[in-house]
């Protein structure tokens, strides 16, 4: 598997550029180290410490290992940009080598100067607080892929059935607790009478009734029968394979017009190469105000991401970019973030603006996540940079 | 440092004892600081109610609701009663200018997150079991002891079979297993209540070797 993980580089961009830090943090830092090439600013495992650092000038590269091919990684570290930060923060060892290349100057921040800065300058804690958040999902996603587990694909009934055993145990607050949010969170829910009957019961205090059907029993029957599991995504699953599977996964006939069903009538147009109708089905399921958590949210979102290829589709390259730019901004934690950047990269490229494209693919590579999106991204990098 | 009684106002709740704050599984955007009072993070495995932490005053929990739509991963129950700050996605840059130290403490939270993550991915990369029990051994023996340079013996209290499975992700009997093969070479000592290590340099070695002949075949 190819390197996922960047380490101690924790933020990359404009508002960490040095002259800003110096305004913030006379009280007591930094201190401006110099450093001669080849040297060592500290090594892979070292005990813990508490320095940060800032490249001021010259040439940093980290060296570290991939967890998970074993690989030596090397990434420079670009000028105005922090590193060693979350091994000083969170107390524990160096995760890889940092090494000087060239005569270069940086800035040492003990971690008390390093928040005092952090706490006056919040945009630029929020913004590594995203960068770590992205990192911590990639990890995540790796220790399910390694562990054989999906995402959780049945939320709904899971949350049934953690409800039942509070019911079991006699916990009825909790209990009652628990069916509520199934009932509030997923009011269309293949279980909902259940739920609200189970509730009921609860309420009355009422003994579990014997002779109710397992849950997950129920569940496998609906799953071999092929029902039509109503909070699963449906949506996430079709990925971007809209042409080969949207028939088979039509939802079931009693959920006519949801957004969902527009969502589907719009990917089944895109894989006709129908584009225009694509791009309206998209938006009339976009044009819907009061979007409910679950499987509507998560068509809205797919829906903001496929407008985007819609527009591609069409030629409307400034539209397309728009689309997706507009996706970013409003699902900045979609798990499709990579692909919309990707998208995004290609267009800048086709359009001849390589600055730009260069930029949206190195977004991508920093991502701290994984897939076909980086790794393409990293070779149009090593043919544009 | 955190102004905390004037966000109570606008963000603030008191639960009683045994209150579900949230449940497994359940959708939601709130994360939580807690102001006093003790908070139980649990999980329903095989059904059974397993602890995964005890939290207290200054702790944050939740945090993961605000980057992602994940279902939560567990569930959080009060202990006594609990004064809490909760918040969310769309308060939660306001939040963060207006209590900047809240931000670093996120901050510091995440970095240890992912150090842990990392750290059980590379226990789940291990090629074997005995390798990735080893392993564990020595992060459960890491977190108790800030340096193992000088340890011998390291005692996890509080840690059974199962916990160790758990983090191998690998099947209880096949880490038993195991487990009772470091015991008969003196290795282990297994309790209901806590695991003995009598010598912490045998697992690492174990783990080294592994790591290395690992990286040699890549």
């Amino acid at each position: 598997m190819e390197n996922r993980f960047r380490r101690g580089k924790s933020y990359s961009g404009d508002s960490t550029r040095p002259q800003k830090i110096n305004q913030v943090s006379t009280l007591n830092g930094p201190v401006a180290r110099t450093y001669k090439p080849g040297s060592i600013i500290y090594f892979e495992n070292d005990a813990h410490s508490d320095e940060i650092y800032v490249l001021n000038q010259g040439r940093v590269v980290l060296i570290s290992t991939d967890i998970v091919s074993g690989e030596e990684v090397k990434e420079e570290v670009g000028r105005g940009e922090f590193f060693g930060v979350k091994s000083a923060l969170g107390r524990y060892p160096r995760e890889e080598t940092a090494q000087v290349v060239g005569n270069s100057v940086l800035l040492v921040f003990k971690l008390n100067a390093f928040e005092q800065l952090a706490m006056a300058n919040i945009p630029l804690t929020m913004k590594m607080l995203k960068v770590f958040s992205r990192q911590l999902r990639g990890i995540h996603r790796d220790i399910r892929e390694l562990l054989g587990q999906r995402e959780i694909s049945m939320p709904a009934t899971e949350l049934l059935n953690v409800g039942e055993y509070f019911f079991k145990n006699n916990n009825m607050d909790h209990a009652i607790y628990t069916f509520e949010a199934y009932i509030r969170n997923y009011p269309t829910g293949k279980f909902i009478d259940r739920a609200r009957q189970l509730l009921d019961l609860c309420r009355k205090g009422a003994a579990y009734p014997a002779g109710l059907q397992d849950l997950k029993e129920l569940e496998m029957e609906a799953g071999v029968a092929g029902g039509y599991e109503e909070e699963q995504s449906a949506v996430q699953n079709l990925a971007d394979t809209p042409s080969s599977t949207v028939d088979d996964r039509t939802p079931a006939q009693d959920t006519p017009q949801n957004l969902t069903g527009v969502l589907y009538e719009g990917i089944n147009a895109f894989s006709r190469q129908d584009y225009q109708l694509a791009a309206e089905k998209y938006q009339e399921v976009l044009s819907v105000g009061n979007i409910q958590p679950g499987e509507e949210r998560q068509a809205y979102e797919k829906a903001a991401f496929e407008l985007g290829r819609a527009y591609l589709g069409m030629g409307q390259m400034d539209q397309a970019i728009e689309a997706l730019a507009g996706f970013l901004k409003k699902f900045p934690y979609s798990d499709q973030q990579n692909g919309a950047l990707f998208q995004m990269a290609t267009i800048y490229e086709k359009k001849g603006e390589t600055q730009k494209a260069v930029s949206f693919y190195k977004k991508v590579v920093d991502s701290g996540r994984t897939g076909d999106d980086v790794r393409k991204a990293k070779e149009r990098l090593k043919k544009l940079v | 440092m955190l102004n905390t009684e004037a966000l109570f106002d606008k963000f603030g709740k008191v639960l009683p004892s045994n209150s579900l704050i949230f449940c497994e599984y359940e959708p939601g955007n709130d994360f939580y600081l807690i102001l006093n009072g003790q908070v139980k993070i649990s999980k329903i495995v095989n059904d059974r109610e397993k602890t995964l932490d005890i939290l207290e005053e200054g702790d944050i929990f939740g945090e993961m609701a605000i980057l992602e739509e994940q279902p939560r991963s567990a569930s959080a129950t009060t202990m006594t009663e609990v004064r809490l700050l909760h918040f969310n996605r769309a308060n939660f840059e306001i939040l963060m200018k207006g209590n900047p130290a809240l931000a670093l403490k996120l901050l510091a939270v995440f970095s240890k997150r992912i150090y842990d993550a990392k750290r059980r991915l590379m226990i789940l990369l291990l090629p074997d079991v005995q390798a990735k029990v080893a392993d564990v051994l020595v992060m459960l023996a890491e977190r108790e002891h800030k340096s193992l340079d000088e340890m011998r013996q390291v005692i996890l209290k509080g840690v059974q079979p199962l916990d160790l499975a758990n983090w191998c992700g690998r099947p209880v009997d096949e880490v038993e297993k195991v487990a009772n093969g470091f015991i008969k070479q003196g290795k282990l000592e297994l309790y209901s209540d806590r695991i003995v290590i009598n010598n912490i340099r045998d697992f690492q070695r174990i783990v080294n070797q592994k790591r290395k002949a690992d990286k040699f075949r890549n």
